[in-house]
């Protein structure tokens, strides 16, 4: 076609212009200005509307926020969300000044009028891609530094920051922000980018290229994209860093602060300040919060000694009297409790789930599975009760019978782990079923069974169930503590496993009612207990398969230890406990930690199990002034993977015990007095260690002794001199090595 | 030439209210501290309607799908017009002018944002007459190719269908210059485009350009 219609109007032309005779358009003046009125109207408010919501709320939360922290004491982090807020007023005003909203002017020319709205989209699409990093990341920071600072006060100990709740609140923050940042993003790509690529679409197909994009790179090619992902995965990088920053320097910080406890130990009996010196050493060593150990010897309190807190940062000393969750030692109560219920005629260790149960929808195989297999672990029962089951805590009384009944006949309702009475496996489950028979049987709940049958009868005022009540900041009871990374957390003091498998181990007592109670089976044992016979305290120690009794452990007599000892420990990994009894010594130990590290609290409670049978407590502070003997019995010394080897006469032995004390014993000893330098002080100054374990040597000494050539055979030397020449070769040979070494 | 005449009687309009310096009591933007009394804007608009009022129901129905967005963007248009009668130039022609606010409406016009026919009364009407001096067979065919060029024009790209549309309305090059913003060797090279896609969207038609 020409233009200026030199050659006329065409086919389609004389048929589009047809149309416009045959439609014309009335209007309604009125209206129509009336609607211009209500879209000014409209236009402005929604500018209004969205600067109020944007810049006004900033501005209106200073004075909110600022009230806030007055009011709630908040401490100082709250405040630097104002610097934030005033940020993101500041950066919206001036945005605003410079990108103010008008109405396109609609009688341009369309080049001109897609330019300009290509210009809002693109300074609309920046706003958006960039909020990360100026409405996002400014308060996100403070409230992250807030409730990270929050959590460390709030704490007794930098690693109660990481605790499920506090983490919960610093994901969920995050998990807000990242939100608002995806709604942000998804508006981009959905509404925005479209829009754009239409408008630049229209720019081209009218003739011109747009050639001087920003920066920015908004154009939506695949390099742009694949930099947007880039920058995305960065920006989340620095997020997710900044955040393990924090917490790390939460953490930090709150090691810095948390002063370890180094508050004297509580100690009575004879040799209590003795044992409170061990305690506190193996405490310190060992990181744990609380320790406590007793030890009755003929029914008397020789020794007790507690140090540490009851809360980790807390400053509370624990105490002798305090109350300790024994875990599995509740597994040989629930067995007394139905020894008695044995003994007065009510159930028979021959009794079986399936003349108990006879209603029950029992396997086959658990039918003839009898009262004393499952109270001795050997009835094939599981470890634990499945998840779903360990995660209900119904209080304990008649609704927890039914609870607990319930969850035995879904166990008995499948065939056992392995077949009954062929093996020992440790398991929180048979005692359980156990105790549900005994329910069965009487009519009342495993908790009042065993506070009639064994509390009462005892006389153990302070036995609960449960952990110790210790509801408040004066921390009346220890409260129990999870090892987590390292550190310790508090627990709050319903913190323990479900009510349902009670009886395998869910009770508190304090030190004194423990040995109360494991003094009543030791003299069992010799005929002279208060709850049963002679033969039921016997059988209930007697193991059925290789160690395992009823709830107890038998260590049978060694050439180091040459008499029986009994003995189970317990923990819910938040508290441990250990009761040991020696029917030979008369002897009765417990150990207590209000602290879940198992291993630490194990080895520290193995360690005044020890010293205790030894009588080899360690003495708190060493005598001052003393100057000890420069003595020794060997004429050499060398080490063996941390064992000592020692020359006598010419020949080497590896050394067992010195005048009674087991070298292991020594060696512990010399390391927590010591440190470092524990192998120097056992070969120079041996006599300065025998003496603080309360065992100063005299002019000879008794050591047992084994060859290390063929044939290898212990011996015992007694009478072996402690000379001056002796350490004097031992302390040259040190000084050569130094010096070779150095 | 009738429209030649009120595009003058306009142009006349405008520079005598533009120089009486009638402030407005209107919510409407003040270019360059002049504006229309509200009765002025009135006649010139309902005068500027009676020429290219149908042009406004070709414009939404080239750029909408169906009557009820084709009726949004109508009034949108006219609303747009409206607000910048204000800032009408004598320079530019009525013809141009309104293009130009019609087409960059249809363009931003987003079919998401049509809920104002539940809260708006009908701007207006469309009457639908016969012509007269039109035989039967002629006005069926024009108004079969009218819906062709329809469904032609919905297929071309919105460029192209805002050229297809100037073309129909048989503005000269120097007008859909004005309108695009475009020089007019521009307009002659993309316009052939534009006439060729929009030829081979009518194939089998009997009519060629």
């Amino acid at each position: 076609m020409n233009s200026d219609d030199q050659l006329g109007p065409d086919f389609y032309q004389q048929a589009w212009r047809a149309q416009s005779s045959q439609a014309p358009v009335t209007v309604d003046a009125d209206l129509l200005f009336q609607q211009v009125q209500r879209n000014q109207r409209d236009f402005r408010a929604t500018i209004n509307r969205r600067d109020f919501a944007e810049i006004g709320i900033s501005l209106l939360l200073l004075p909110v926020w600022i009230y806030m922290g007055v009011a709630t004491a908040s401490p100082w982090t709250w405040y630097l969300t104002v610097p934030a807020l005033i940020w993101i007023a500041g950066f919206l005003l001036i945005y605003r000044l410079r990108h103010k909203p008008q109405p396109i002017p609609s009688d341009n020319p369309l080049l001109r009028c897609v330019e300009c709205s290509l210009t809002e989209v693109e300074d609309q699409i920046w706003l958006l891609r960039n909020v990360f990093w100026w409405y996002l990341l400014p308060p996100a920071i403070p409230m992250l530094a807030f409730i990270a600072h929050l959590s460390w006060l709030k704490s007794n100990n930098s690693l109660d920051a990481l605790s499920d709740a506090n983490v919960f609140v610093f994901v969920f923050i995050l998990a807000v922000f990242y939100f608002l940042y995806f709604i942000n993003q998804r508006a981009v790509r959905v509404e925005l980018e479209p829009r754009r690529r239409e408008l630049l679409a229209l720019l081209s197909s009218l003739g011109t290229e747009k050639t001087d994009d920003s920066p920015e790179k908004l154009d939506t090619t695949n390099l742009a994209k694949s930099d947007e992902c880039l920058g995305k995965i960065g920006r989340w990088f620095l997020v997710a860093v900044s955040c393990f920053l924090t917490l790390v320097v939460v953490a930090l910080a709150g090691g810095l602060f948390d002063s370890s406890y180094e508050g004297p130990p509580q100690s009575i009996g004879p040799a209590g300040e003795s044992l409170a010196g061990l305690v506190t050493n193996l405490r310190n060593e060992k990181d744990l919060v609380g320790l406590a150990a007793m030890v009755v010897v003929d029914g008397e309190v020789e020794a007790a000694a507690a140090n540490g807190e009851r809360m980790k940062g807390s400053s509370v000393p624990v105490e002798i009297g305090d109350r300790w969750h024994l875990g599995g030692i509740a597994k040989s109560i629930t067995a007394t409790m139905i020894a008695r219920l044995v003994e007065s005629g009510q159930m028979q260790w021959t009794d079986t789930l399936g003349d108990c149960f006879p209603d029950a929808s029992l396997h086959e195989d658990w039918k003839p599975v009898t009262l004393k297999q499952l109270l001795t672990d050997t009835a094939g029962a599981p470890a634990n009760f499945p998840i779903e089951v360990r995660r209900i805590r119904p209080p304990l009384g008649p609704e927890c019978t039914l609870a607990r009944r319930e969850a035995v006949f879904e166990v008995i309702a499948n065939q056992p782990e392995y077949p009954p009475g062929e093996k020992y496996v440790y398991s929180n489950v048979g005692c359980t079923i156990a105790s549900a028979m005994a329910e069965k049987v009487t009519g009342a709940s495993w908790k009042d069974l065993v506070i009639r049958e064994v509390y009462e009868p005892l006389v153990l005022i302070t036995a609960g169930f449960g952990p110790p009540k210790s509801p408040d900041r004066t921390l009346p009871e220890p409260r129990g503590h999870r090892a987590v990374l390292g550190g310790k957390v508090s627990v709050d003091d319903e913190a323990d496993n479900t009510t349902i498998m009670g009886p395998s181990g869910i009770v508190h007592m304090t030190l004194s009612d423990l040995c109360t109670y494991a003094t009543d089976q030791m003299r069992g044992e010799l005929g002279e207990g208060k709850l049963l016979s002679t033969e039921t305290y016997q059988l209930l120690h007697t193991p059925e398969f290789s160690y395992y009794a009823f709830g107890w452990i038998k260590k049978e007599p060694n050439k180091e230890h040459p008499y029986a000892q009994y003995w189970h420990n317990g923990s819910n990994t938040m508290w441990y406990a250990m009761v040991v009894f020696i029917p030979e010594k008369n002897m009765v130990i417990a150990v207590t930690s209000n602290d879940g590290d198992i291993e630490s609290a194990q080895t520290a409670a193995l360690d005044i199990v020890r010293a205790s049978v030894n009588r080899s407590y360690a003495i708190a502070q060493p005598t001052q002034g003393t100057d000890f003997l420069k003595k020794s019995p060997f004429a050499a010394v060398r080490w063996q993977d941390s064992q000592p080897e020692v020359e006598l006469d010419g020949q080497w032995f590896r050394l067992f015990a010195i005048d009674g004390l087991l070298t292991d014993d020594i060696l512990a000893f010399s390391k927590n007095t010591y440190g470092k330098l524990w192998q120097k002080r056992f070969e120079e100054d041996l006599v300065e260690i025998l003496t603080r374990m309360g065992h100063p040597p005299k002019e000879t000494v008794q050591l047992v002794v084994q060859t290390l050539i063929h044939p290898i055979d212990t011996r015992t030397l007694n009478k072996v001199p402690m000379t001056s020449e002796n350490r004097r070769a031992i302390k040259a040979a040190a000084q050569a090595r130094a010096d070779t070494e150095s | 030439m009738a429209r030649a005449m009120r595009e003058k009687q306009l142009h006349e309009l405008f520079f005598e209210y533009s120089v009486s310096q009638h402030l407005l009591a209107l919510p409407i933007p003040i270019e360059d501290g002049f504006a229309l009394r509200e009765e002025d804007q009135k006649t010139l608009f309902m005068t500027w309607l009676e020429e290219h009022g149908s042009s406004v129901i070709k414009v939404a129905r080239a750029y909408t799908l169906t009557s009820e967005e084709c009726q949004d963007l109508a009034q949108e248009i006219m609303l747009q017009a409206w607000r910048s009668l204000p800032k009408f130039e004598a320079k530019a022609s009525a013809a141009t002018w309104f293009y130009r606010v019609a087409l960059h409406t249809a363009m931003n016009w987003q079919r998401n944002d049509k809920p104002r026919r539940s809260r708006q009364q009908p701007l207006m009407e469309v009457d639908a007459l016969a012509p007269e001096s039109m035989n039967g067979v002629k006005q069926v065919q024009y108004q079969e190719t009218v819906v062709q060029l329809y469904n032609a024009i919905h297929q071309l790209p919105k460029t192209d269908a805002a050229l297809v549309l100037l073309y129909l309305d048989q503005l000269s090059y120097r007008e859909m210059a004005e309108v695009l913003g475009i020089s007019e060797s521009n307009v002659g090279v993309k316009l052939n485009r534009a006439k060729k896609s929009l030829s081979e969207l009518m194939k089998g038609h009997k009519h060629e350009f």
